[in-house]
């Protein structure tokens, strides 16, 4: 979740403000955190899903440079390191709106399964020492691509998923 | 929308992600089943490709962008050896801040709920999330 100053629609490096996420784990996890399953709801027949969080402690990391570095900025492009700073962030994210179905089979990247192209829409905030950040009102129209699906790769590759998997 | 917005409360489990800068090393799974101790242990691996934002590799590829056909989805779990229920998105738009009257923004979100084989090759039951 980032922050510009720049206008809405672009997400420039140089503009950067703010760039919440969990730290990648060693192993290389990128961005994931385990979270209740009573913050995910899925009706895949509906073609629909929501995800919240409230106060969730989350680092901000300035930007996406410092992020991917854990702080130790960059040389090319030149970006300062900066240090992870703690912050909260909630979240309300919706996926919602059926634009196509489709089966997807792809065996360069080891995956397969069912999916929905959707709309989407979040409102989102954030808190820290010496800022807060309210986003807008969900916008569909500011969604740039969402997807929902049942899948199976690694070693499922190939196997159907049963349920919820 | 700080103290405001949201209808219902969702926590991270556990793992002492209540307060305080450092969320854990390992992302362990929040199991489905309460039966399931073990899963609460358990690792999730990443999914073994992914893109080089600034020349760097992550594990991970960003959503479908909306024009694209669905045909051509990239891998939108983060963890393998997975199977189950998936979403990502990536959404821009704007806010307010301190300081600041009007900002942009961009979220990709995304999440992960099903069977995975962990680092320690065994099954295991979860609910994750893509932040």
């Amino acid at each position: 979740m980032d922050i510009y100053t720049g206008p809405v629609g672009q997400a420039v490096l140089t503009t950067q403000i703010h760039d919440y996420s969990p730290p990648i784990a060693a192993n290389g996890l990128f961005w994931t955190i385990p979270i209740d399953s009573d913050a995910l709801r899925i009706d895949l027949e509906d073609g629909k899903a929501s995800l919240r969080g409230e106060d969730l402690a989350i680092p901000d990391f300035h930007d996406l440079a410092n992020n991917l570095t854990n702080g130790h900025g960059l040389s090319n492009p030149p970006i300062p390191p900066i240090a992870p700073m703690r912050a909260t962030v909630s979240f309300d994210v919706e996926w919602r709106g059926v634009i196509s179905r489709a089966k997807v089979v792809n065996e360069m990247q080891n995956f397969s399964g069912d999916f929905i192209k959707t709309g989407s829409t979040i409102k989102w905030s954030s808190e820290q020492n010496g800022f807060f950040f309210d986003s807008e009102e969900p916008n569909a129209a500011h969604n740039l691509g969402a997807v929902i699906g049942r899948e199976s790769n690694g070693v499922f590759f190939g196997q159907e998923s049963d349920g919820e998997g | 929308m700080r103290r405001t917005f949201l209808r219902s409360a969702a926590s991270i489990a556990g793992l002492g992600l209540s307060s305080g800068l450092c969320v854990p090393k390992r992302a362990q799974a929040a199991p489905d089943n309460e039966n399931d101790d073990n899963d609460r242990n358990a690792l999730p691996k990443p999914i073994p490709g992914g893109v080089s934002p600034l020349g760097i590799f992550i594990h991970h590829f960003p959503v479908l962008p909306a024009a694209t056909p669905l045909q051509n989805l990239t891998e939108p779990s983060q963890i393998t050896d997975f199977q189950g229920l998936v979403g990502l998105n990536r959404i821009r738009g704007g806010g307010r801040g301190k300081g600041f009257p009007a900002l942009a923004f961009q979220a990709d979100m995304g999440f992960m709920k099903g069977l995975f084989i962990g680092v320690d090759g065994k099954r295991h039951h979860g609910t994750f999330c893509f932040i």
